[in-house]
């Protein structure tokens, strides 16, 4: 591939934590939080935002190599923390993305601290709760069932390479780890914090809201429902696409991200 | 050798083909499939069966509690203690075990198991566990915290036993202003305390340091009991005292009848009921109900030791998942894997999966007046 843009893994300490980042690119700095899958080492996508942005992308405290997740309980405590971290970071205004998990996690901080974010860029986000069209159980899942849940192509190639059917025993270790923080956070109530709806009012930045149209996880019911409760927001739905338009519509994705930030 | 009855009280009733059709019996397994009108004589022939254990001369019964499975259909086990707390007189009521972190609050399980003992002028054994994987899923309790709720429930439950009250408790899970729970148990300090585990590390160190009794819970192949119950008479020694035989204990299923081969023949289809439509599920760990460290060690054990793996009944004797067999093998067989393995307690499980009532009540004679007496002539019990 030409153009490539280097990519580095470096540690900081934030309280105590010793926090793994990936980091890479140049210009306006776009902060991306990363699901419950743990995409936090290179992958394709972070390479297209890197030719646009300065890309910081942390692993959340309890994934990959991040520690700290003792002291966190809830998602309260993760964005408790997260603030911290933008402060360490000295990002006092930050373009912010988060998918799945992570978009979630971006909005319990920008109910909160809404004027830490210049921009805000939710991808088929969990966090909140829609009882007409319940989220399905992402848990205690096979490999294949997993990649039934997450794609909307569950044969391509892309996504037999992220979700294994035997993983390697390091790519296994990761997983668990992962989705035992996943379940410390998210367990019950499941993927959702039943007060943030009524506070999404909280957030005023320019908000853009990109679903994949088929998504099995977080049905494009909850893509509307953030839509309509976010004031200053869009929703674009990609077609042709699961729960990770991070992996599975890359160019449409990245496209639709750019254009959204660098907008006046 | 003391003599225990276990009943899981499955539910004997799914169909023929359900493993076809379904993947489990926890979690998913439509309640449909119960039936209450069957269930009367169901729950009322295991009842029978656990009082006759009385009249046989067992030292005692062990209930223990599941939910939402066909597994065992024994929700509060609690319950059938109370049952069985006034039809006997002189056995052990053994609950192995109550799942701390499904109760809130924990005073629930310190004020019925001292009900019980009180009630039972002491023959209350408390069993306390973590609960079943599964269980999680059906209760919504956070089983990245399991251990956690687990370790705080009873440091509660054992002050309320031995401690006065009003205190209060202020933990991470629980916080409760006035603790102060009536009755308090009979037995002192507090009723004998019964862990049964699969084998986690973290588990038996716990146990050998609180001098409790550790429960080696069954279809595992013999010689994972030999490891984990050698591993737990170590544990105990770097605690500064070396476990007696009574505390460990064997959970297994027997069957005797007359001959070997008609043990197999009256046995084996129940065998298969349990391991094609009642097992299946058993393993489910939700994420962080174990660390991924010991989900790798219990998966190795699994794959190797695990009954569920076993194809062929010559795997299933060699490996001592049951023991099964006319008076004389199973005496034979009981003798050599107590000196083998060493354990003080024999938690007998004599109805198995589907197996109708008269051939657990026949298979029960048989063990208790052929085989029990003469394992107490070889083995004899220590004092206590």
């Amino acid at each position: 591939m030409i153009n490539q843009v280097d990519l580095s893994i470096d540690f900081v300490d934030i309280r105590g934590k010793n926090i793994q980042v990936l980091k890479g690119g140049e210009g306006e700095t776009l902060l991306y939080l990363h699901s419950a899958g743990g995409e936090t080492f290179p992958l394709p996508f972070h390479q297209a935002l890197a030719k646009h942005f300065s890309l910081i992308a942390p692993a959340h405290p309890g994934f990959d190599r991040s520690t700290g997740i003792e002291k966190i309980n809830d998602i309260e405590d993760l964005a408790f923390y997260y603030v911290e971290f933008l402060d360490a970071m000295k990002l006092d205004k930050v373009n912010i993305a988060g998918t799945s998990l992570g978009g979630w996690l971006a909005m319990e901080l920008a109910v909160r601290w809404p004027d830490r974010f210049k921009k805000i860029v939710l991808v088929d986000a969990v966090g909140i709760w829609l009882t007409e069209s319940p989220m399905a159980e992402m848990f205690g899942l096979e490999p294949s069932e997993l990649r039934e849940l997450c794609f909307y192509d569950p044969q391509s190639e892309i996504a037999q390479a992220l979700i294994q059917d035997q993983p390697s025993q390091e790519m296994l270790f990761l997983i668990l780890k992962g989705l035992e923080t996943t379940a410390r956070l998210a367990w019950n109530p499941y993927l959702h914090n039943p007060k943030l709806h009524d506070r999404l009012y909280r957030i005023n930045s320019p908000t853009l809201i990109i679903w994949g149209e088929h998504d099995k996880l977080v049905p494009l019911a909850y893509g509307q429902a953030l839509n309509k409760a976010i004031a200053n927001s869009k929703l674009e739905v990609i077609k042709e696409c699961g729960h990770m338009p991070i992996f599975e519509k890359i160019p449409e994705f990245v496209e639709l991200l750019v254009n959204f930030i660098k907008s006046n | 050798m003391k003599f225990f009855l276990f009943h899981l009280m499955p539910w004997p009733h799914l169909p023929e083909d359900f493993e076809k059709h379904h993947k489990t019996s926890w979690i998913w397994c439509s309640n449909s499939f119960y039936d209450p009108q069957k269930g009367h004589q169901v729950y009322n022939d295991y009842l029978d069966q656990l009082e006759a254990a009385e009249k046989l001369g067992f030292d005692g019964v062990c209930v223990n509690e599941h939910h939402q499975t066909a597994y065992g259909h024994m929700p509060s086990p609690n319950i059938i203690a109370a049952a069985l707390a006034r039809r006997t007189e002189k056995i052990k009521i053994a609950i192995i075990g109550n799942a701390l972190p499904l109760y809130d609050p924990p005073q629930r399980v310190a004020e019925e198991i001292a009900m019980l003992d009180v009630i039972t002028n002491g023959r209350i054994i408390s069993g306390q566990v973590v609960g079943g994987g599964p269980e999680y899923y059906s209760f919504g309790i956070n089983p990245a915290f399991a251990r956690e709720r687990f370790y705080e429930a009873h440091e509660l439950i054992m002050r309320i036993w031995t401690e006065d009250g009003p205190f209060s408790h202020y933990g991470k899970h629980f916080k409760i202003k006035y603790v102060n729970s009536w009755p308090k148990p009979l037995q002192k300090p507090h009723p004998p305390i019964w862990i049964p585990g699969a084998g986690s590390l973290e588990t038996m160190d716990w146990v050998a340091k609180k001098r409790y009794a550790f429960m080696g819970i069954p279809y595992f192949h013999i010689d994972t009991f030999r490891k984990n119950f050698d591993y737990f008479r170590e544990a105990t020694e770097k605690n500064g005292y070396t476990a007696k035989p009574s505390q460990l204990g064997w959970l297994v299923p027997i069957y005797v009848a007359e001959t070997d081969d008609q043990a197999r023949k009256e046995f084996e289809p129940h065998l298969w009921y349990f391991i094609k439509k009642l097992l299946k599920g058993l393993t489910i760990i939700p994420p962080g109900y174990t660390s991924a460290k010991s989900i790798a060690k219990i998966w190795g054990d699994a794959q190797k030791h695990f009954i569920e793996k076993v194809e062929t009944w010559k795997e299933l004797m060699a490996g001592g998942y049951a023991i099964v067999g006319s008076p004389e093998t199973v005496c034979e067989k009981l003798i050599n894997y107590s000196k083998d393995i060493g354990f003080g307690n024999l938690l007998s499980i004599m109805q198995f999966g589907d197996m109708p009532h008269e051939k657990a009540m026949r298979s029960m004679s048989l063990f208790a007046q052929e085989v029990m007496p003469k394992l107490r002539q070889a083995l004899p019990a220590e004092e206590n």
